[in-house]
């Protein structure tokens, strides 16, 4: 028998093919090991990268929120002051350069590191680099408010209000994280992420004004006599006499605070004579002998202030007395009466402010009139003035105590302007010197809009006074015979008529001669404002819901105030769907932090809020419209005063096609709510309550100065948050709608903001003054309205490697 | 003499002696391989645990987690708990997880920092599970942060 051993090959034959299946299978395994564990630390990897780039978005956040030297803000915004649009800025938009220690972040992602070091330290994982990059840089874009020519400017000043520095810009950070293996160095995953950057501008919304209304009245027709109902009853007498509606209240600081109403409209003001008769009529500030107790709307600017700008019933009515004139006629017409008690009783209240004293001029300017005429003859009756006729149920602009006695200075183009109206002026009356109209005025008026580069504007949107009723012998020589008591009533009236002040004469009627009735009688021009004012925010504003661009917008220049947008939509920082989603801490205060869009608000107790925010609602919802029924107000600050926060509200349910508003103007129900805010609402407010009946007994005391008004009880404003309405702040409107009120309103220029006043060691200055004095302060205050906000959406990711090739 | 054409028996003994400790080491060999795949399979899991539950806490949120850390009302923080029970827990119709996940535990700690710096939340998730000859581990983890102010 031949064997080879034929069975040991086969053996080992299958042996080896069995090592070799055994060896291709441990391979195999191995490999599936392998490959299981490169994706598990690919998976680390990723959440390492992740968790990296969200750190250091955290840790970029803080020093962009930083506004100190060290941090990254004041960079950011003198950078991003000189970004432009796509037309002028580029493809890409401004990329700022920062500097500091904007570099690698790898070493102070120090969560990140614990994690590396202490918890996943299975793969040994490196985190090669962080680094973080901001670009395309722009202005956010606002359709026509890109042209600064669109933003208001007062005609006593020679730059706009705000500059570069004041507007709003989006741009992107970008962050990229390597994370590499230790133990394979040719497992690297490389994970860059972007977000979405807004630097916003959230200071209040026309700063500088206690009131602005950005068109005035809603005229919906261009039939005279409607026109002339809307203008006499919006600001003035409802139609309902049984239910005049509720007073507007400006409490201003006393010369520097502003108001701008968009012309035309009729104003009144107050007369404390009529107190008895009239109790809520009203013209100057008369002292009369007679009857030396105002009416109960007339405390405010019934005392012994000249400081105060009370009226005088002296040469010129409607005049700011100068002080030697004062002086002289309140000895002799209130002989042995101690006089400026009050002034000198509010002098620390005052304090520098008695620098400005342009408070002395001031005379109802008339095209076609001299002075002499103006003020009235002279005669062996006295001097003999023309009155205005006006009625006045419920419109109060007025004033308020230590603050402002009355809103606004006239301003007289046809005097020219005396000396006597210049900043810190002593000139007399009698002696004043024709001046050109100061150019750097900061004192408290009623502006208009003014284009200073278009004669032809300028021309038809001066300010138009006119005093309608009667003459009226306010002095005589013989104090026995003290004035008749005729209605001393007055309203201003002011128009974009392209030659207002002959408007009256070409229907027929002369001032001072028409009585009465005059008013009952007055038309209006109405085909100019079926030009100029209804047709503006249809050039605007698109139907609908929003504040979309308009492809057919057009400019409007000089209308709008300091810090309104027309792309709102583009400022949101946060969309939800009511007030209950603001986010609140702990103490249940709201949370503002970014500009939050909602569907509908309604807050109905009240509430603190802490930050710096915006809430805007933009639609109209019928069963849910914006409600306020509570305070909202700011926490403050170890001073108890100073708010450590601002809010914005802006209410806009704009519809072209709905005429009737009512039930879109923001609602303020019942009384005691202060509103510590900067007020936008399209359509005006609707108080429903808070009014007042007798302020005597909120311890307004004409008889005693006004720092006398708190003894024996708490503050006038107190007690006006209690049974009023407050807004504390501003309020800006597009309509004014001022019949809508069933309650008071009263509006306070918030003084304890530092972004609307600053705080000096005795009293109170505009922030406007330390904007305009340098450029120092302009980036200051800047500085302290601007907010940065990093989107934590993220915009854009991208990861690559990961393997182990 | 018949020609024998088969093995004869001390070739065949020989021949499975020489196989038997030939295929010893293979059985290893095989046994190893499987070894290995189970713990592929495992690490697979884990992986997919560690994705998921990761995902899972960075969902809630800075404010969730803080809130959970101050009062624990969603269990996040545990210890060695096994996996299982349905997908979604108020979900009744949620995918539950497998029988054989009941083997993975799962650990989770929530740490911040320091009080200086509170705006970061630390998560970290271990999985161990048992493998035939050990007991295994895997860490995973990430950071929850909190925007704003």
């Amino acid at each position: 028998m031949n064997r080879k051993g034929f069975a040991y090959l086969v053996a080992v034959l299958i042996l080896g093919l069995l090592a070799f299946m055994g060896m291709f299978l441990q391979q195999s395994s191995s490999a599936e090991y392998s490959q299981a564990a490169v994706s598990v630390y690919r998976t680390m990897a990723r959440q390492l990268a992740e968790a990296a780039a969200d750190e250091a978005c955290v840790l970029l956040e803080e020093r962009f929120r930083d506004k100190t030297t060290t941090g990254f803000m004041q960079q950011l915004l003198w950078q991003a002051s000189t970004a432009q649009g796509p037309k002028n800025g580029g493809s890409t938009g401004l990329n700022p350069t920062l500097l500091h220690d904007f570099t690698d972040l790898k070493d102070k992602v120090t969560q990140v590191l614990t994690l590396k070091d202490y918890h996943m330290t299975r793969a040994g994982f490196e985190i090669e680099k962080i680094l973080p990059n901001i670009k395309d840089c722009r202005p956010i874009p606002q359709g026509p408010l890109d042209n600064e020519n669109n933003y208001h400017h007062s005609p006593d000043r020679t730059t706009k209000y705000d500059n570069q520095y004041s507007r709003d810009w989006y741009l992107t950070l970008q962050i990229e994280v390597s994370v590499s293996l230790q133990k394979r160095r040719k497992i690297k995953v490389d994970y860059t992420i972007s977000r979405d950057i807004k630097l916003l501008n959230m200071g209040p919304i026309a700063r500088n004004f206690t009131l602005f209304s950005i068109i005035g009245h809603q005229i919906t027709s261009s039939d005279p006599a409607t026109v002339q109902t809307i203008l006499r009853n919006e600001m003035n007498t409802p139609d309902n006499p049984s239910n005049p509606g509720g007073r507007l209240f400006l409490w201003n600081m006393p010369f520097q605070s502003r108001v701008y109403m968009h012309g035309p409209s009729i104003i009144n003001l107050e007369n404390p004579e009529l107190a008895s008769d009239y109790q809520n009529r009203g013209a100057f500030n008369i002292y009369d002998p007679k009857k030396p107790v105002p009416g109960n709307n007339n405390a405010f600017q019934y005392n012994d202030t000249f400081f105060g700008m009370s009226y005088f019933p002296s040469v010129g009515r409607a005049i700011f007395p100068s002080k030697s004139m004062w002086d002289a006629i309140s000895i002799w017409w209130r002989d042995g009466k101690e006089t400026k008690d009050d002034a000198a009783a509010n002098q620390e209240i005052y304090h520098s402010l008695y620098t400005h004293k342009t408070v002395y001029g001031g005379v109802l300017p008339h095209k076609n009139k001299s002075l002499m005429e103006i003020l009235g003859d002279v005669s062996t009756d006295g001097i003999q003035d023309t009155y205005f006729k006006g009625t006045n149920l419920s419109q109060k602009f007025l004033p308020g105590g230590p603050f402002c006695r009355t809103p606004w200075k006239y301003v007289s183009a046809t005097l020219m302007g005396e000396d006597r109206y210049l900043p810190n002026s002593k000139a007399d009356f009698d002696h004043a010197v024709q001046k050109k109209f100061p150019t750097d005025d900061q004192h408290l008026r009623l502006e208009h809009r003014w284009n200073k580069d278009d004669v032809k504007v300028s021309e038809q949107t001066r300010v138009f006074s006119r005093v309608y009723e009667i003459k009226y012998n306010n002095i005589t020589n013989n104090i026995n015979a003290p004035p008749p008591e005729k209605h001393i009533e007055f309203s201003l009236s002011y128009f974009n008529d392209p030659d207002p002040e002959g408007f009256l004469g070409k229907l027929g009627f002369a001032a001072g001669a028409v009585g009465g009735s005059f008013l009952n009688s007055l038309f209006l021009p109405f085909e100019a404002i079926g030009t100029l004012a209804m047709p503006l925010i249809n050039k605007i504003f698109g139907p609908g819901e929003g504040i979309a661009l308009n492809a057919s917008e057009q400019s409007t220049p000089n209308l709008y105030p300091t810090n309104f947008k027309y792309n709102y939509r583009a400022m949101a920082t946060r969309k939800m769907k009511d007030e209950s989603e603001i986010p609140r801490d702990a103490d249940g205060r709201w949370v503002l932090n970014g500009f939050y869009w909602l569907d509908s608000f309604q807050v109905e107790t009240p509430v603190v809020y802490v930050g710096t925010g915006t809430i805007m609602v933009s639609r109209f919802t019928a069963d849910r419209p914006f409600k306020i029924k509570g305070s909202i107000v700011a926490l403050k600050a170890d001073d108890k005063v100073t708010p450590l926060g601002h809010l914005n509200l802006f209410y806009h349910p704009f519809n072209v096609a709905v005429t009737d508003t009512r039930e879109r103007a923001m609602i303020i129900e019942g009384s005691g709510n202060l509103i510590e805010a900067s007020v936008f609402s399209c359509y005006g407010i609707r108080t429903t309550d808070g009014n007042i009946p007798d302020l005597t007994k909120l311890g307004m005391d004409p008889n005693v100065p006004t720092d006398e008004w708190s003894k024996g009880g708490a503050n006038c404003i107190s007690k006006i948050a209690e049974v009023s309405n407050i807004i504390f702040g501003n309020y800006v409107n597009f309509f004014m709608n001022k019949h809508f009120q069933e309650g008071d309103l009263w509006v306070f220029h918030n003084f304890n903001s530092p972004l609307y006043f600053e705080k000096t060691g005795t009293g109170y200055r505009i922030a406007q003054v330390g904007i305009d004095a340098s450029e120092d302060l302009r980036k200051a205050y800047e500085l302290m309205a601007h907010e940065f906000y990093l989107s934590p959406k993220i915009q854009h990711v991208a990861s690559i490697g990961g393997g182990d090739d | 003499m018949t020609k024998r054409h088969a093995f004869s028996t001390p070739e065949l003994l020989m021949t499975l002696v020489v196989f038997s400790f030939g295929i010893l080491p293979l059985i290893v060999l095989f046994q190893n391989s499987h070894k290995q795949t189970a713990q592929a399979k495992n690490l697979m899991v884990a992986h997919s645990l560690g994705r998921t539950i990761i995902s899972e806490i960075k969902a809630l949120g800075f404010e969730a987690l803080e809130a959970e850390m101050k009062n624990s009302k969603l269990g996040i923080v545990h210890s060695a708990r096994p996996v299982g029970g349905p997908l979604v827990s108020d979900d009744a119709d949620s995918i539950k997880y497998p029988d054989y996940y009941q083997r993975f535990n799962t650990t989770v700690k929530l740490e911040k920092a320091s009080t200086e710096n509170n705006k970061k939340i630390r998560v970290e998730l271990d999985i161990e599970w048992k493998e035939p000859n050990r007991k295994f581990n895997l860490g995973f983890g990430t950071v929850i942060v909190k925007y704003g102010a």
